[in-house]
């Protein structure tokens, strides 16, 4: 199965070989009908942008992204050019490889050729792959494989990656070829393809047909109007299926947490350990592993659209809205992907070709409203708005809009400052449209899942370890004032009051509990500083506790405010119990209108997510990129908070 | 010899050309970074093209002497920068 090498021997009878060819090829298809390796399989929104590779037997295969040339300034041709030189990600010893596989678009043979030149000109045994020999096939192009082969002095084989026809050839072709090639001379690689194409091509006498349901499609979808109206509407239908669809298994993972919670509740004494597994542990990675739904349900779409062939259409159409704010249409994904979470939306920006209009994407991506917020969101709208559902619906919208917005215009002033530079001229190869396969997305969408709970299972689970240890420990001296209402329950002439008081006294130790640890200290310290904005130190801590990852502030509020209704499990009741909660002088409400409508705006602007944080650092190459996006987020935040808390102060 | 009015005549920006005629590509106009991106997705100097859409963005069909063809979305002032010959017929 598919697993990411980690040279566990580098004996010299291991033979290693590289996947190389243009985007959109199907290489990557190819590289799993080899390896049986489950991997993506377009190169679009950066999908296969950093080298993956397999064992098979005793062969190490390399999938490296698609690239029209070496020899460019683009970070996937740097990856290739890398490989080749024999500095393979993860491996010790840089050895080149003992084979370069170039796969070429039988139907687009002049122009792939140049690749494999390209290859062969540094020395390097090459065996070449004509796919998609049936697109080939249908547009009357035969390819006289013999000729080819010894024209460029390569093995050449002929397969179809996508019914599998001619791939039981690649694995034996890999072990046979051994030869380096004869290295070209004096004439361009355009020229080297040229020739081999006359040589090996018998080319169709008839004219090609025109595409013209193609021609039509693509009419329809770069159309100002009409494309805009089919886009509007793709990417509503998208994110409306993301958010209905996604709540069932949510509201599942949520129940299955909380069950899990309270097993382990019952099974285990009381004390420090039952604190840390079920508050720190089972509760925190459930807040997190709750989104996971919604995260497969964006990737699972986004790829059906991509293999359909419409992404690159509808990033062409985008081009216009984006170029304005000086963002290229491919921008487009890594945006969209951020509505799911930063973190690939981040890590799709490796597409944009240009180094300035990349590093303005990844910064203003985190603005895009992540599935992290809604709760965050919903909570609040439901305060704001609590019997006006259709009110609250038009509040959450304004986060995204508000998140968006904010995204370009800051771009802009990006692009205007410290990130000056020329628009590059947007141009996009254009794929044939086809039927997308689910198969090939559920494969894709594992992945991401994968990925994103292996992120859950360490960097989030230290962090709510961390987050528990700091919001439970110290731990407080009893409350005298709790003691104090306890006695007068004993007292009670009847039970009802008696019970009263005796939550009443919970409600009273709980605050005073979570007051007196590190984290309640943290919120008293820096109390002030928020204290414009109208958080009170209960909210402070909500809001410290959400600079790793925000999600947590519905959770910490739980716990801080409402810690006395904390076991009903209704999650009804829990916000009612929050939003209902007191200050500290028992009668202001903890949100009141205007403190909501400021926390609202803060958590839309802020940037409050580590793992976000670590991705802009290793993407953007310097951690001090990481650090201004973390500055001018907080910032913005801060002043957005404070205009919202004045101006809802003055109109409410 | 041709006239250099002749010259000028026969040459024309991509982006000019009717849909569905056929042309050559004589010159791009553009800065280094875009030129090599765009000649390494197959528009370069002699490269057979026609325009499948006209507009902004317009597509272009790069014609391979094999009878392969490529589609390649070009935004309007890219296709400006790129002059081209017409085909005698068109």
């Amino acid at each position: 199965m598919a697993t990411i090498s980690t040279e566990k021997n580098s004996q010299t009878q291991t033979r290693r070989a590289v996947l190389l060819g243009n985007p959109n090829v199907g290489k990557s298809t190819l590289f799993g009908r080899i390896a049986g390796a489950r991997v993506h399989t377009s190169n679009f929104p950066g999908t296969t942008q950093t080298a993956s590779s397999t064992r098979v037997g005793d062969l190490d295969l390399i999938d490296l992204p698609g690239i029209y040339q070496l020899e460019d300034e683009t970070s996937e041709s740097a990856v290739c050019r890398a490989a080749l030189a024999g500095l393979i990600p993860g491996s010790a010893n840089t050895r080149p490889p003992d084979l370069a596989i170039v796969i070429i678009d039988a139907a687009n043979l002049s122009r792939n050729l140049r690749l494999a030149g390209e290859v062969i000109r540094i020395g390097i045994p090459t065996l070449i792959i004509l796919n998609r020999i049936d697109q080939a096939d249908r547009r009357g192009i035969q390819i006289d494989s013999q000729a080819l082969s010894k024209k460029t002095a390569c093995t050449v084989i002929q397969t179809n990656g996508l019914n599998g026809d001619g791939t039981d050839a690649i694995l034996p072709a890999i072990k046979a070829a051994a030869s380096p090639p004869a290295p070209l001379h004096d004439i361009s690689l355009r020229q080297w393809a040229d020739g081999v194409v006359s040589a090996a091509v018998i080319a169709n006498p008839n004219p090609p047909k025109p595409e013209r349901f193609t021609d039509r499609l693509d009419n329809i979808f770069l159309h100002p109007i009409l494309g805009t109206a089919v886009f509007i509407t793709s990417m509503t239908s998208l994110f409306w299926v993301v958010f209905k669809l996604a709540a069932y298994p949510m509201n599942w993972i949520d129940i299955a947490f909380i069950a899990l919670g309270d097993l382990t509740a019952n099974i285990l004494p009381q004390g420090p350990i039952q604190s840390l597994l079920v508050d720190g542990i089972i509760g925190g990675v459930g807040a997190t592993v709750i989104f996971l739904p919604q995260i497969c349900m964006m990737f699972f779409l986004i790829t059906l659209l991509e293999h359909s062939g419409y992404l690159p259409r509808a990033a062409l159409l985008i081009d216009r809205l984006l170029r304005p704010f000086g963002l290229p249409g491919q921008a487009f994904v890594p945006l969209l992907s951020s509505h799911a979470c930063a973190i690939p939306g981040i890590i799709a920006c490796r597409g944009i070709p240009d180094r300035r209009e990349r590093l303005a994407t990844i910064l203003v991506a985190p603005f895009m409203s992540c599935t992290a917020r809604i709760p965050v969101y919903v909570l609040l709208t439901s305060v704001l708005f609590a019997d006006q559902p259709a009110l609250a619906a038009l509040a959450f919208t304004g986060c995204y809009v508000l998140g968006a917005a904010t995204a370009l215009i800051t771009a802009l002033i990006f692009r205007r400052t410290f990130l000056k530079g020329p628009s590059r001229s947007m141009a996009l190869e254009l794929p044939g449209y086809r039927r997308p396969s689910f198969r090939l997305a559920i494969l894709s969408t594992r992945d991401r899942a994968w990925m994103f709970l292996r992120k859950a299972g360490t960097v989030i689970l230290a962090m709510v370890v961390a987050l528990w240890w700091l919001s439970t420990y110290p731990k407080a001296a009893p409350s005298p004032e709790a003691a104090a209402i306890r006695q007068q329950a004993q007292a009670a002439p009847d039970q009802q009051t008696a019970d009263e008081l005796t939550s009443q006294a919970d409600l009273v130790e709980n605050r005073h509990a979570a007051g007196s640890t590190f984290m309640g200290m943290a919120g008293r310290t820096a109390a002030p500083i928020f204290k414009p904005l109208g958080y009170d130190w209960q909210l402070t801590v909500g809001v410290l506790s959400s600079f790793a990852a925000r999600e947590v502030f519905v959770s910490t509020m739980a716990v801080v405010v409402a810690a006395g209704d904390a076991n009903t499990a209704n999650s009804e009741t829990g916000l009612q119990a929050i939003a209902s909660a007191r200050r500290d002088d028992g009668i202001t409400p903890v949100f009141t209108n205007p403190t909501s409508w400021s926390l609202l705006v803060f958590y839309v602007l802020a940037m409050q997510c580590l793992p976000t944080l670590a991705v802009t650092a290793r993407e953007s190459g310097d951690w001090r990129w990481a650090a201004l996006q973390f500055g001018y987020m907080t910032l913005l935040a801060y002043a957005g908070a404070l205009i919202a808390y004045a101006t809802a102060g003055a109109l409410l | 010899m041709p006239t250099s009015d002749q010259q000028h005549e026969s040459r024309i920006p991509l982006a000019q050309l009717k849909r569905g005629q056929r042309a050559t590509i004589d010159s791009c106009n553009l800065d280094g970074k875009c030129a090599a991106m765009i000649e390494a997705m197959g528009l370069d100097r002699d490269a057979q093209v026609s325009i499948a859409r006209i507009g902004d963005p317009c597509i272009v069909l790069v014609h391979h002497t094999c009878g392969g063809s490529c589609r390649i979305g070009l935004r309007r002032n890219l296709a400006d920068q790129i002059s081209v010959r017409p085909d005698a017929i068109g």
